[in-house]
């Protein structure tokens, strides 16, 4: 046989081999993310639900953390955790030096009093940390104040310490992307007392499904 | 690595062995790819290269009366994109290398050439995120090149080519996030450049 034939049949079978498209996985469903405000406009007993994630013209988020007890480190690990998530840049955030143009402050210290009863905490709990996302939305339901505030607290030394506040500010990160609620399964990062060491699947698919949904709510700073 | 590292021994020493009948080529232009991949995760998604300046470099030697065997060189770099909704995003740049072993040959008009090459195509992303964060795939590659060749003078010619190629696509980040298969991508390219016998 020719060199060329042989070459024509290797190509051929290369044509008729690759002629697929990719198959796409089916994603496990996504948890409740919306946040549930209790109360209306004017303060009176009704629920609403509002879905939030950073617009594109946000990115990269800005994360001001306080640098106490590795904690820059700890964001910076949490944010490449959330990164990894994505396939196609949905979001994307970043440690800066300058706190007056953070979009989202981390603090080291006792989780405080809510600034104000309009102000939605959403908190996690373990033994020998804990933390706490801070999210406002003004009066009018459609502007999330920024910046966020978190907290995260070291309770006590343990030997887990180091990775209670791993998992922590992993957690409190997801919440400042815009996932408001806890999930109800332990497997989760975002479980409301949070053991996951990873990401779960569920995880992925909410935070994926999330910044694929459009936002009820836009980032605004007073 | 290694199929690479053995055809490039293999071609310097065949060049070696008979340095006259060698013919290089050089050519640049462009290359348009189909759609990398396709995702649904609310509405549909597609990612895809944009149109790709290219370099093909390629070396030959006699392979009978009418025919030449070679190697074949081809890098481009092309941003890309995934759409959803008629919107962009902007998933940075992909250079593409690849290396094909390959036979050219006279077609029966005059003045028109072919080129048949199987090889491999290496995607080097510029950054290690979303579906290229377990780094770029190594994929099979056919190619097709029909080339137009004039003399320009002795032992020198110019020539035009169009070139399909064949690969296949997928990456160890979307094998992991559960996609299956690979996706078929075609590449057309056209280019220009000059090929000389030494």
């Amino acid at each position: 046989m020719k060199p060329a034939m042989r070459f024509s049949l290797l190509i051929a079978a290369t044509l008729l081999g690759g002629c697929t498209d990719i198959g796409t996985p089916t994603r496990p469903i996504p948890y409740e993310s919306r946040l549930f405000i209790p109360f209306d406009n004017q303060g009176q007993p009704a629920v609403d639900s509002l879905r939030f994630h950073w617009p594109r013209s946000s990115m990269p988020v800005r994360y001001w953390v306080e640098d106490s007890l590795g904690a820059p480190a700890l964001v910076r690990n949490a944010i490449a955790t959330w990164k990894s998530a994505f396939l196609y840049n949905e979001w994307d955030a970043i440690v800066v030096s300058d706190s007056t143009s953070a979009d989202v402050i981390v603090r080291v210290e006792n989780i405080p009093p809510k600034p104000s009863p309009a102000t939605i905490r959403l908190a996690s709990l373990r033994p020998e940390c804990e933390g706490a996302t801070d999210v406002d939305t003004v009066a009018t339901r459609q502007e999330f104040l920024v910046p966020v505030r978190v907290f995260l607290n070291p309770k006590f030394q343990s030997d887990s310490l180091g990775l209670c506040m791993k998992i922590t500010a992993t957690h409190e990160v997801g919440h400042t992307m815009g996932l408001l609620q806890h999930s109800g399964d332990v497997n989760d990062i975002m479980f409301t007392d949070p053991q996951a060491t990873r990401l779960s699947a569920r995880d992925i698919a909410t935070v994926e499904a999330l910044y694929h949904r459009d936002s009820d709510m836009h980032p605004v700073r007073p | 690595m290694r199929i690479l590292n053995t055809s490039l021994i293999l071609l310097g020493l065949t060049t070696t062995a008979s340095a006259q009948q060698v013919r290089l080529g050089a050519r640049i232009g462009a290359t348009w790819s189909s759609t990398l991949m396709k995702d649904v995760i609310i509405a549909p998604i597609t990612v895809k290269a944009g149109i790709a300046p290219t370099l093909a470099l390629s070396a030959s030697i006699p392979g009978g009366r009418k025919y030449r065997l070679g190697l074949e060189a081809v890098f481009s770099t092309a941003s890309v994109k995934a759409t959803e909704n008629g919107i962009d995003t902007d998933l940075g740049s992909l250079r593409t290398a690849s290396l094909l072993l390959g036979a050219e040959g006279p077609l029966m008009v005059r003045d028109f050439y072919f080129r048949i090459g199987v090889g491999l195509l290496k995607y080097l992303p510029s950054e290690k995120t979303g579906i290229f964060q377990q780094g770029g795939p190594t994929r099979i590659i056919g190619n097709f090149t029909a080339e137009y060749r004039k003399s320009l003078r002795p032992g020198w010619e110019w020539v035009v080519a169009a070139r399909y190629g064949l690969s296949s696509f997928t990456t160890k980040e979307l094998q992991s996030r559960g996609f299956t298969r690979s996706q078929a991508v075609h590449r057309a390219g056209l280019e220009v450049g000059v090929v000389k016998d030494f």
